[in-house]
């Protein structure tokens, strides 16, 4: 019975962040950091890119997804962020979604966000009105 | 793809739990369509995709594979240095293989330089090939 809550909490969230996916149209190259790799640096790219390890730095890219038991200190500048692991910093994207699994501390800017019961999210949630520049269409 | 060896998975984690939760795996499987076909397992490879670009260092136990550009050093169990790849540092691996360009040195078990790789910086190593072709300019020693 509450397995069969929580997957039809897991379907729509999924449901509301493809369509997400589909507006902006998908990343085709995904970078992955596994979780053996932590990286201290800044990455930047124009596609996507999946943590499973620890990165200490800056994140540029257009989707993040920081996969559960992932690690991710510094700030992120992407258009979908999905935060199911541990995040430290300051993040800024279009579309934020909080996994159940994730930990938060620090500020997430956003124009819409959908934050899972059970999430540790401590820190300011700013809402943005517009859109980034660039983020494709509306 | 997400019911791999379903008999040998199960009975193993299932030993392994203590056989707490039959439902457990069964669940686990079938929400998983929906992430698994979108997603790559959560492998032990990195991969540095073609249009990223780090500044930094990349310390991994596992396997790395780098298609895009890295300014920083590099030590990882295994390493490959894709076509398109970009490396400015140096690489501490067991196993590299360059196929794309580096500088920077290399400390490596076992070095493999494809014809399209381009190597500029020394090379420490205790096996190594190399393709006609390949772009090496630097010197070459055994370590040990």
């Amino acid at each position: 019975m509450h397995m069969g809550g929580s997957r039809a909490v897991s379907e729509s969230k999924e449901k509301w962040w493809r369509a997400r996916e589909r507006a902006v149209g998908p990343t085709a190259v995904t970078s992955v950091v596994a979780d053996s790799l932590v990286i201290e640096g800044s990455l930047s790219c124009g596609s996507s890119l999946e943590i499973h390890g620890q990165v200490f730095g800056n994140v540029i890219a257009e989707e993040v997804y920081l996969a559960p038991g992932g690690y991710l200190e510094g700030d992120v500048d992407a258009s979908r962020l999905r935060i199911a692991g541990t995040f430290v910093g300051r993040g800024d994207a279009d579309t934020v979604l909080v996994e159940s699994t994730a930990e938060v501390d620090g500020t997430l800017h956003h124009h819409e966000m959908v934050v899972e019961a059970g999430a540790q999210v401590r820190g300011l949630r700013p809402w943005r009105p517009n859109k980034k520049t660039g983020s494709g269409s509306s | 793809m997400f019911k791999p060896s379903k008999s040998d998975e199960s009975s193993s984690q299932s030993a392994g739990t203590g056989a707490s939760q039959p439902g457990t795996p069964a669940a686990s499987s079938s929400s998983g369509p929906g992430t698994a076909s979108q997603r790559p397992a959560p492998a032990s490879r990195s991969v540095i995709g073609g249009d990223l670009k780090v500044v930094g260092n990349l310390i991994s136990k596992g396997e790395l594979q780098i298609e895009g550009e890295v300014e920083g050093d590099v030590s990882a169990a295994s390493v490959t240095v894709g076509r398109s790849a970009k490396l400015n540092g140096s690489i501490k691996a067991d196993r590299v293989e360059i196929q794309g360009s580096i500088k920077g040195q290399v400390d490596a078990g076992s070095v493999s330089l494809t014809s399209s790789g381009r190597m500029e910086g020394d090379v420490l190593h205790d096996s190594i090939s190399m393709e006609s072709g390949a772009f090496i300019n630097g010197h070459c020693r055994r370590r040990g």
